[in-house]
């Protein structure tokens, strides 16, 4: 073709490389260990600058993915922060610094309305679906014992298949009012512990059912034991009628 | 032709169309199917793969003589991964949406034969210049492909485009077309169409 020549004919092989007067062992490590030094330093001056809004961002959608969870946006006005240490939620403060203790990846979130009324509490789950481990939200009021909503959020499940999980309106509608333990069915769910799982998308679905099962067995009794633990504490505070749950 | 095969236009050009990575060159095909199920995801991929590539062949370009050619292999992917790695934390931070969509395909730029072929067949061999000409015909013919696969597919599986829905509510989705055998129907008739095209002008040069 030319002479600023193109090759994708063989002529990459290592021993036709340009004028062979072989190069000393040294030389070799020499320079990559310092192509590597480089390069390590520019990944970590990079990491410093995205790693804090890699980890705001986390943080933001854990929260809004919460606020849906309880009802939407707009409703909520007040959400706390929990961490789940062995076996009770623990409030999380957060110090000048902007640091949160105890620190936690998966916080508990308790949201209240504008009247100061509790909506309920926002927990994530997480189980193997088809293709990865899918993260989940779930809602659940204390006060009534049963499901809020749920949130799927985020997916590698198959696309036009398993990631129905997130498509699909009537799956991604039908918690509100259910009670744990979730049983599944095939479209034709009517108790307040039956749900459907997804025709095309049955591995995905069921999935998340059992993820939030699980999830649901784990916190709820913490849940249940910082509500009424708080609730006699206002009682006897304030004789508040905040309901007992 | 009176063009001069050498000058920086003519270099950019043939990445794009005679010497398209993923149409002509078959190379680089693990993502252009992979990920190509919707015209966003074919974009987002198009332009990390072009990022990393420029970003490669220009520093290879300038540092080829700096590197023994025993372990000049080793460098290449080292300076190839120490971009992709800048690109992925700097999707994960800027648009953590597409991030998201792409997931491991980012970091498996890394062993884009179309990348490390460029290095090794252009940019260690010319000016940074040049290799900077060539890196972004080649990543534009690559992301050429990728959009025309996406569309392809986004359309036929989804009956939308970027998104926008085109057919409205009642269009039946040939779901198959974003699933990965749809990935190799729409390569496959691509190709056959350029086959088909390039025989029809041979026979009329006849």
């Amino acid at each position: 073709m030319s002479d600023i020549e193109e090759t994708t004919k063989p002529s990459t092989a290592i021993d036709d490389a340009p004028e062979e007067k072989s190069t000393s062992s040294f030389v070799m490590i020499a320079t990559l260990g310092v192509a590597g030094l480089l390069a390590g330093l520019l990944l970590v001056v990079v990491d410093g600058i995205t790693a804090p809004r890699i980890a705001k961002y986390r943080k933001q959608q854990q929260e809004l993915a919460a606020k849906e969870v309880l009802g939407g946006e707009g409703r909520i006005l007040r959400i706390e922060k929990f961490a789940f240490v062995d076996g009770s939620l623990v409030p999380i403060t957060v110090d000048d610094t902007g640091q949160e203790s105890p620190s936690t990846d998966s916080p508990i979130f308790r949201g209240y309305d504008a009247n100061n009324v509790l909506l309920g509490y926002a927990f994530p789950g997480a189980e193997f679906g088809y293709a990865d481990v899918i993260p989940i939200v779930i809602g659940y009021s204390p006060s009534t014992h049963s499901l809020l909503g749920m949130k799927v959020l985020g997916n590698k499940e198959t696309p036009g298949l398993g990631d129905n999980i997130v498509n699909d309106e009537h799956f991604a509608n039908q918690w509100p009012g259910k009670t744990a333990p979730l049983v599944q069915m095939k479209g034709n769910a009517s108790l307040a512990n039956e749900v459907d799982t997804i025709s095309g998308a049955t591995i995905s679905s069921s999935a998340v059912i059992r993820g939030m099962n699980r999830a649901i067995e784990l916190y709820k009794p913490a849940i249940d034991a910082l509500e009424s633990s708080d609730s006699q504490a206002a009682v006897s505070a304030t004789k508040s009628e905040k309901e007992a749950g | 032709m009176a063009i001069d095969k050498h000058s920086d236009s003519a270099i950019f050009r043939r990445g794009i169309w005679q010497d398209n990575p993923v149409l002509i060159q078959m190379l680089g095909l693990c993502p252009a199917l992979a990920v190509t199920n919707t015209v966003k995801n074919s974009i987002a991929m198009g332009g990390a793969t072009l990022f990393v590539l420029v970003c490669s062949s220009v520093l290879v370009s300038l540092v080829k003589n700096l590197i023994p050619s025993e372990v000049r292999i080793s460098a290449y992917i080292l300076i190839i991964a120490t971009f992709v790695t800048l690109a992925d934390m700097g999707l994960e931070a800027y648009v953590p949406e597409i991030h998201k969509a792409l997931g491991a395909f980012i970091a498996l730029i890394v062993v884009n034969c179309m990348i490390l072929g460029r290095q090794e067949a252009f940019a260690s061999k010319n000016t940074p210049r040049k290799a900077l000409m060539d890196a972004l015909g080649t990543g534009t013919g690559f992301m050429i492909a990728l959009l025309m696969l996406g569309a392809i597919r986004e359309i036929i599986g989804m009956g939308s485009f970027f998104g926008i829905s085109l057919f409205g509510p009642n269009y039946a989705k040939w779901v198959v077309m974003i699933l990965p055998p749809g990935g190799f129907l729409t390569l496959g008739g691509i190709l056959l169409f350029i086959a088909w095209r390039e025989s029809k002008r041979t026979e009329a040069a006849k």
